[in-house]
């Protein structure tokens, strides 16, 4: 059997897994970051808005300038980076089995793992929800920023969340109608700043209602909008047709624990971070103590804490293993800790803080 | 809490479920305690047939003739289908050896009562249209059958629940102990405990514990097997498939076919089942591992290159997960079932192997009888704990 040796394998180049690994290699450890995609960069190269946050967070800049970044500091580190190349699965604690190019077993015994394997899109079931012209807001997003393909011509897009009506945002900058927003809940979710926007834009949202039924033949050419009541039931004979032939799913995200679940990482339940993650401590370490976990997968917040937390990852991860100096390591560590800290609180962080708090207190238990 | 009840089970899989349905049914008040969740054991870490073909003609096969018939039963009374199909088997044979060999072996099922018969290679591929074209010959039995164990557990559990049947889960029984009354008690690890005249010891690969807390030595061994899980794809094939080999060289211990060293050190045999769900079941590997449950890349990929063998096409298709069970295998092959000797009210109904689920519904309706002294034929006997000679615990 093909096998080699690395110090720190990172499982996923996305914003946790691209900085988690500058942050190991710039700490001295020898690193190699794998990604089942043909390009690194995950989630970040179809983000062409630009994030919030302080300066530190580069606030202002374009997701897919800050990718850029990063691969120009991957590559300055000459990190060895395998894409096409998917983790199947770890083994006795260490071992990742990887098939590159869907062809080529090699397994890499690690000396450290991490797991920024990043999130699912969730899907709500309807009747039609099968037929073409179906899709994940997400999807949706990589079509037009990253593919450029517009995938349809008249939206419906369901869910009122970031990812909602940044992606309805981006749909009309490409060129496409956004006919309605429904929000099954009674206030809309997104930031006020991105719903602003698209509200400007004359597209109408509406709370307390859902997707019925999407009808079409062979393609969705219509769907039935429904109202909800306070139990969150249909109110019947409220239905209406709306004209549209995509149908965009943005209700959320969901951890992609499987790879961390599978190589026996202990569970907690943070319902208000995606449900079941990785039990971790505060320098990302989970119930393997060789195995750290980072962004999405760890809980779903946004790609500028992702970030923060794989360099958090990166390091302590590195220090593990005998890098960095006590004093050098204690004083980065502390700068990450005041940067996730930062970006976790406000009105929106401190639901999200306080998840995280309850994930990093149920650590001891899980040991 | 201290409770008194008719009969405790130790052991909520298939085995335990299917008891305390049919001893709920007989009367009795039965309480299950399990260590772990729902299907945490074999019974979720397994395939779902009801299979015919892989039994030398006696006891095995004729309870699986019998489990058939209960089952087809209890899908009417449930109302429930539990997933059933009937898709038939083919067992692949791939040289002139093995098929002298099993020749034999369906000579000897036929005349037991088993419809099963050979097909040339060209039957077997209309059958199979994918099939490597080395393979020469196949059996073909309709009455291979499959039934999906979570659905066959659920039932079990909501109609014996229906009838007073309690389930307690994630509690782990810690000791057994005889009481000056005759009754047993069984105590658990949060404390509580249960009383009862009888205990059932439906552990499976855990049954020698258990067995060890009232001093009984029960031969079981866990026998690790793991299975791959395809992708969803439409049937590719009328049946289910097995391989002649790993068969042939169970019956023929210095039979010409070799097994190559992975297939003896992982044990591995050819088993392609359909889900319910519409994936693929591909296993499996026989090792003895102690009570290690994990997967391993050799047992992966030798199950990955043993199914592309026999179907090479299936290069093309997705594997989406792993996942390996214990099964609790017996010095005989032959399941543990009855009342062991000096241990009045002390049952074991375990020792299934890789036959849980098609031997559920007959094991339950015989310990059922067994514990209610019901009238029952003496060939019940073969499967006697105290077959195995001394009952000491060493």
């Amino acid at each position: 059997m093909n096998q080699i040796k690395r110090e720190i394998v990172v499982i996923g180049s996305g914003p946790a897994g691209l900085c988690a690994a500058i942050e190991a290699a710039r700490s001295g450890a020898q690193v190699l970051l794998i990604d089942e995609n043909a390009k690194p960069g995950g989630q970040l190269f179809k983000q062409i808005h630009k994030f919030f946050g302080s300066a530190d967070h580069r606030a202002g800049v374009r997701g897919l300038d800050i990718g850029e970044a990063l691969l120009k500091d991957a590559e300055e580190l000459k990190i060895e980076v395998w894409l096409n190349s998917e983790a199947c699965g770890i083994f006795d604690s260490t071992n990742v089995w990887v098939v590159r190019d869907k062809q080529h077993s090699i397994t890499v015994q690690a000396q450290r793992i991490i797991i920024a394997t990043g999130a699912v899109e969730n899907s709500i079931n309807f009747p039609g929800w099968t037929l073409p012209g179906v899709m994940g807001a997400g999807a949706a997003q990589t079509m037009i920023n990253v593919n450029r393909v517009l995938p349809g011509h008249r939206f419906l897009m369901v869910g009122s969340g970031n990812v909602g009506v940044i992606v309805s945002y981006q749909l009309l900058q490409a060129g496409a109608a956004v006919v309605a927003i429904v929000e099954a809940a009674p206030t809309l979710g997104g930031y006020g700043v991105h719903t602003a926007k698209v509200r400007r834009a004359g597209v109408p949202f509406y709370t307390s209602h859902t997707v019925k039924e999407a009808h079409g033949n062979g393609h969705v050419e219509r769907a039935t909008l429904v109202r909800l009541d306070e139990k969150w039931k249909e109110v019947a004979g409220s239905e209406f047709e709306v004209e549209v032939d995509t149908i965009c799913i943005a209700t959320g995200l969901t951890p992609a624990v499987e790879l961390a679940f599978g190589s026996g990482c202990m569970a907690v339940n943070s319902p208000a971070l995606g449900g079941l993650v990785p039990v971790h401590d505060e320098t990302m370490r989970s119930s393997n103590t060789a195995i750290y976990v980072a962004g999405d997968v760890s809980g779903v917040e946004e790609a500028s804490t992702a970030m923060e937390e794989g360099r958090i990852a990166g390091l302590c991860a590195a220090h593990s293993l005998g890098y960095l100096g006590q004093g050098a390591y204690e004083a980065r560590l502390g700068v990450l800790t005041r940067n996730v800290n930062a970006l976790r609180s406000g009105m929106f962080g401190q639901k999200r803080r306080e998840a995280k708090e309850y994930i990093v207190s149920s650590y001891g238990a899980h040991r | 809490m201290t409770g008194g009840t008719d009969v405790v089970i130790v052991g909520g899989g298939i085995i335990g479920l299917a008891a305390g349905y049919f001893l709920s049914k007989a009367g009795k008040r039965v309480v299950v305690i399990d260590k772990g969740g729902f299907a945490d054991g074999a019974s979720g870490a397994c395939d779902d047939m009801i299979l015919f073909q892989s039994k030398k003609p006696g006891i095995n096969l004729e309870l699986t003739f019998e489990s058939l018939e209960l089952y087809k039963r209890l899908i009417v009374d449930f109302d429930d289908s539990m997933q059933f199909k009937n898709l038939g088997g083919m067992v692949l044979i791939e040289n002139e050896a093995e098929l002298a060999i099993m020749e034999q072996f369906v000579r000897e099922q036929r005349s037991y009562g088993l419809d099963v018969e050979l097909i040339d290679q060209q039957d077997a591929r209309k059958k199979q249209p994918f099939l490597s074209d080395h393979i020469i010959a196949s059996t073909y039995s309709m009455m291979d059958s499959q039934i999906d164990p979570f659905h066959v557990m659920r039932a079990f559990e909501k109609q014996g629940s229906k009838l007073g049947m309690q389930i307690i889960r994630r509690n782990a029984v810690e000791a057994i102990d005889l009481l000056g009354s005759g009754n047993w008690k069984v105590s658990c690890a949060d404390g509580s405990s249960w009383e009862a005249p009888t205990v059932v010891n439906a552990a499976g690969a855990w049954a020698p514990s258990i067995g060890a807390m009232v001093d009984l030595s029960v031969p079981i061994v866990p026998k690790r097997g793991q299975i791959v899980l395809s992708e969803r794809i439409p049937p590719i094939g009328e049946t289910n498939l097995w391989n002649a080999k790993y068969l042939v060289t169970k019956l023929h211990k210095d039979s010409a076919t070799a097994l190559s060293e992975e297939e003896k050190a992982l044990g591995l045999s050819l088993a392609f089942t359909r889900s319910a769900g519409g994936t693929y079941l591909m296993g499996s590997t026989r090792e003895y591992v102690g009570y290690d449950k994990s997967t391993t890349i050799a047992g992966i990929k030798g199950i990955i290159n043993l199914t592309l063998g026999y179907l090479p096409r299936m290069s093309e298709v997705g594997i989406v997960r792993a996942m390996a069970g214990l099964r609790p295998e017996t010095p005989d092959g032959k399941m543990i079932l009855g009342e062991h000797a000096d241990r009045p009210g002390f049952f074991t109904a375990a020792g299934h192997e890789g036959d849980g689920i098609a031997l559920a519904p007959i094991t339950g309706k015989l310990l059922s009888d067994l514990v209610c002294n019901n009238r029952i034929e003496r060939r019940v006997d073969e499967l006697s704990p105290n077959r195995f000679g001394g009952t000491a615990h060493e």
